[in-house]
């Protein structure tokens, strides 16, 4: 394929990432952000899957068999534990403003600059090959596309000026602001870009040789088995093929959380904790579909080349080329080009800030001669030396590749990164989880661990270009043969990756415990470990959870921030610092612990928490704490948050109570404005027959010598109004009895047929005056209920003479009916009247309701009948209502419950009468 | 509280896939040969595999969208 058409459809693919990346920083500025949901934090963790697993795992497969997939399974297995481990480093980072692995592990251990600056010196070590490789294969696509071969082209081939290109990205869109907690949010739509892009065009390319070069699976499978090395690749050779397999998985679970370019994606990148939910799954069922067609294509390029010296590494290039798809070809180098490309531009991210704030700051701040000098100008220096470090470690990158990397496979490199990496698990995870691990122990730990993985995989490579004597390898290094780098302490049988893994972890994690538990923590190192281990406890209040004393005054703070932050972020964050403490930032005047705390956090987001630790020390004055004043304090403050708790669970519970007091209140003042209304009522309703009597009186008073035919007229009036005051009062004190709860029932077995029959014998006289029709319909031996026989009555003579007062008066008719159902009584009351309308039908059981709305109804009553029967019914457990509507009549029904120790009196009661019958 | 459960459940699925995809269990299926036209150790590790996914996907995203299916979207 046309050389320089390939090259123009490289840049145009870099320049399509810088649109992409300048749009998404667009849509953010304007507050809709791309970047802000689970998917795409799931994409742009696919930076994991980089030239390695495009070309790489295809090469590996065909050479080596089924141990590519252990790179893939390892991160699914640990996938379930992210919730567990990587949102606890999220939740640190977030709340300590860490932004690197270096600045992690030194953080931990007490904002220990040489710790910081020796993981630093690892990760670069560890990385620049691996970068060096995505540049290989970008390279060697490359001269495969075109048929031109890399030797042909002097020092800056075609390569070289990708990689500035690259550079040129990283520093566009890496290094916006001088905060490394800044998301990048550019970069990372160009990487979920990425990572959508290669996984299509890696499944088409798989497409294409499955089922456009081979009939399908199966007949790709029928015919790989008849290669000779069918059997070998698709089983593990015994006990070192599954130590490999084992190994692997372990070193790529480790990887996936400890690889700076993981790291700055998931943990610096992450917007939401919860967007781990989505990624936990879907960043692994990515890594599932990508592998797909990966054993296919190797298979198939077995097949198609096999005496060939074509290199594994590039058959999905190259299988396509043989067929003749050029298009296809093309945009499989896209593809890889994509792969390489977004773990060239992470990386290289996360190393520069690596670099430059745990090696470079801590000589610019920690010599006084330096810092004087420079100390106006840190914030414009931090934001070139990363620039600079991002070229940097691009161009060594394309160094080393030039030198080293053109002999090593795909694979080896990248297995070498991934043990580098691996030597900071024990730190690390020690760190989160364990609070007795020491500085001095991780710095053993991984000063070990990194010795032995230089030793046993570096070393073995540096012989292999020959900067080594190859007796190195055969005869150990002075003619000691227990140092051989690939069979230490003679320990043979495994494969050099398990090997090397299996050395420097032993003596990393073995180091580790071992110091920690022999050394002793600083009381800052005592309290990091505390917020580190127990960070969910104390994210809310961190300020106050770091022990610090001393003096410091608040213009030096200020400057402070002011010099690496600028004027106005500073003031942004004093407003920030005023809103989450409720106390003001004066201008002048000492400074309490937590700002200085806060501002400590400020600057450790920009030049890494050592140098802040140093840069905060330099301005104040700090005064020695003990240990056990750490602990005492960090106990305090984790009362404090308990006590918070209590205080918010009492406040809650005084404001429940506040709320009854309240209704009761209310209440209260309702039932006093009742009373009062009760009273004037009763009084004007007592008042009422009062002055008849006492008129009438007065009347036969002053005339002795009316006929007696008057004197007898106005003297049953007398008598009358007499009555009527006498029932009212009787009235208003059985009530009165039943408010109070006085009341006390007689109860006993009660027929309720019985209660029926005698009130209506009691009314039948007035019935009859009226000329009433009056049927009573009661159903046949009914249960008795518990009740006061007396007071029942009472209440069915209040319905009846109710039912009599207002029904018909011309053609009055009223139905009594009863009957048992479902351990109920129900009894209705039916008369012919003029009914209530509904809105009134609560009403009439007041006290006093007919008599103040005498409009109603006839003024025919002292209206406490209802109020009083209904005080019966409740007190029996029952209940009384009305239905009716206007002109229709009205029927009144209550309802009693039938007890079962009342249903067992029923049976006696029958029984005896039973008796008596027979 | 609800978290802590959530993490154990977790644990628990990565542990058991581990021992399901490691030495010894994966020497059972040691063996060269194919079942229905694949080889049976790739077998066996993709289908392992899917299922941890599946698993992972069912815990923590289908009962979360179970749990607020207002939200869902």
């Amino acid at each position: 394929m046309n050389y320089w058409l390939v090259i123009g459809v490289s840049f145009c693919y870099l320049a399509l990432l810088f649109a992409l990346a300048s749009w998404a920083e667009r849509r953010s500025a304007a507050g809709n952000s791309l970047v802000r949901n689970p998917y795409v934090y799931a994409l742009s963790m696919a930076v994991y899957c980089t030239a390695w697993t495009y070309y790489g795992s295809v090469g590996r497969a065909a050479s080596g068999g089924l141990e590519y997939l252990a790179i893939y399974v390892g991160p699914t297995l640990l996938a379930p534990l992210w919730w567990l481990v990587l949102r606890k480093i999220i939740r640190i980072c977030k709340v300590q403003r860490i932004t690197t692995m270096a600045d992690f592990v030194s953080s931990r251990y007490g904002k220990n600059i040489t710790l910081g600056s020796i993981v630093t010196l690892v990760c670069v070590l560890g990385i620049v090959p691996y970068i060096s490789l995505q540049l290989k294969a970008i390279a060697v696509s490359l001269s495969i596309l075109t048929g031109r071969t890399a030797e042909v082209e002097a020092f800056p081939d075609t390569s070289f000026f990708l990689a500035i290109g690259l550079a040129l990205f990283t520093i566009v869109y890496g290094t916006r602001h001088v905060e490394a907690t800044e998301r990048h949010e550019g970069m990372v739509t160009a990487i979920a870009f990425e990572s959508v892009f290669k996984l299509v065009v890696f499944l088409a390319a798989g497409v294409f040789v499955t089922y456009g070069v081979f009939g399908g699976f199966g007949e790709l499978m029928q015919r790989a088995a008849q290669l000779p090395d069918f059997g070998r690749l698709m089983t593990f050779s015994g006990e070192s093929g599954y130590a490999q397999w084992c190994w692997m998985v372990v070193l790529s679970m480790l990887a996936i959380v400890l690889l700076p370019r993981q790291f700055q994606v998931a943990v610096v990148e992450n917007v939401n904790e919860q967007h781990l939910n989505k990624a936990m799954w879907l960043f692994p069922l990515y890594l599932f579909a990508i592998n797909i067609f990966v054993l296919p294509i190797a298979l198939g390029g077995d097949l198609l080349f096999a005496g060939d010296r074509v290199d594994a590494d590039m058959f999905v290039l190259a299988i396509p080329l043989l067929e003749g798809e050029s298009l296809l070809a093309l945009l499989v180098y896209l593809g890889g080009f994509a792969a390489a490309t977004s773990m060239v531009i992470v990386s290289t991210i996360a190393l520069s800030v690596m670099v430059s704030n745990n090696l470079l700051m801590p000589v610019l701040v920690g010599v006084p001669v330096l810092k004087l000098r420079f100390q106006e100008r840190l914030s414009s220096i931090l934001l070139y030396s990363r620039r600079c470090c991002i070229l940097g470690v691009v161009l060594s990158a394309y160094f080393y590749y030039k030198g080293v990397a053109e002999y090593y496979s795909l694979l080896e490199v990248g297995l070498v990164s991934f043990a580098a990496v691996a030597q900071f698990a024990p730190a690390v995870l020690g760190g989160i989880f364990w609070k007795e691990g020491t500085r001095h122990g991780a710095l053993a730990g991984i000063i070990a661990g990194s010795a032995l993985w230089f030793y046993t995989l570096v070393v073995p490579s540096m012989v292999g270009v020959n900067m080594l004597p190859a007796t190195i390898l055969h005869e150990g290094p002075f003619g000691i043969a227990w140092l051989r780098p690939l069979e230490l302490f003679n320990l043979q049988g495994l494969d050099y990756i398990s090997h090397a893994m299996f050395w420097s972890m032993l003596f990393n994690a073995g180091l580790y415990m071992g110091v920690s538990l022999l050394s002793r923590q600083t009381s800052q190192e005592r309290n990091q470990a505390e917020v580190f281990v127990d960070i969910f406890k104390y994210s809310t209040i961190y300020e106050s959870s770091i022990v610090w004393k001393g003096t410091a005054y608040i213009p030096d703070i200020r400057t402070l921030l002011v010099n690496f932050l600028g004027a106005r972020r500073t003031e942004v964050a004093f407003k920030a610092y005023q809103r989450k403490y409720a106390e003001p930032v004066e201008e002048e005047g000492k400074a309490n612990p937590k700002l200085v705390t806060y501002a400590e956090k400020l600057l450790a987001g920009v030049i890494g928490s050592a140098s802040a630790r140093i840069m905060v020390a330099s301005v104040v004055k700090e005064e020695e704490i003990s240990m056990e004043e750490v602990l005492h304090m960090l106990k305090e403050s984790q009362q404090l948050i308990s006590i918070n708790h209590e205080l918010r669970r009492k406040s809650a519970e005084l404001r429940k109570a506040t709320e009854q007091l309240r209704s009761a209140n209310e209440r209260l003042k309702q039932l006093d404005q009742l009373k009062d209304e009760f009273l004037s009522t009763v009084t004007h309703e007592l008042r009422t027959p009062l002055t008849s009597i006492r008129a009438l009186s007065e009347v036969l008073y002053d005339n002795p010598e009316m006929e007696r035919q008057e004197q007898e007229h106005f003297l049953h009036t007398i008598v009358k109004e007499s009555e009527r005051l006498t029932r009212l009062i009787s009235q208003v004190l059985d009530l009165e009895r039943f408010e109070s709860g006085k009341q006390t029932l007689a109860l006993a077995p009660v027929q309720l047929q019985e209660v029926i029959a005698e009130s209506v014998e009691a009314l039948a006289q007035l019935v009859q005056e009226k000329g009433i029709e009056l049927v009573v319909d009661m159903q046949q031996n009914m249960p008795a209920i518990k009740g006061d026989k007396d007071r029942l009555v009472q209440v069915m003579v209040n319905l009846l003479s109710n039912a009599i007062k207002f029904c018909d008066p011309v053609r009055g008719k009223i139905i009594v009916s009863g009957y048992y159902l479902a351990g109920d009584i129900k009894v209705n009351v039916l008369d012919n009247g003029r009914g209530i309308a509904p809105e009134f039908q609560q009403q009439i059981f007041d006290k006093f309701y007919q008599a103040e709305n005498q409009t109603i109804r006839k003024p025919l009553g002292s209206g406490l009948g209802l109020a009083i029967s209904k005080k019966i019914i409740e007190s029996h457990q029952g209940r009384v209502w009305v239905e009716s509507e206007t002109g229709k009549g009205a029927r009144f029904c209550f309802v009693l419950p039938v007890l079962e120790n009342a249903g067992r009196n029923t049976q006696d009661i029958r029984h005896r009468s039973g008796e008596v019958n027979s | 509280m609800r978290d802590r459960i959530k993490n154990k459940r977790l644990l628990f699925i990565s542990i058991l896939f581990l021992v399901l995809l490691n030495f010894p269990f994966i020497s059972i299926f040691n063996k060269g040969g194919l079942v229905a036209g694949v080889p049976v150790l790739y077998g066996y590790i993709m289908l392992v595999w899917l299922l941890c996914i599946v698993a992972i996907g069912v815990l923590v995203d289908w009962k979360r969208a179970k749990r607020k299916p207002k939200t869902g979207a």
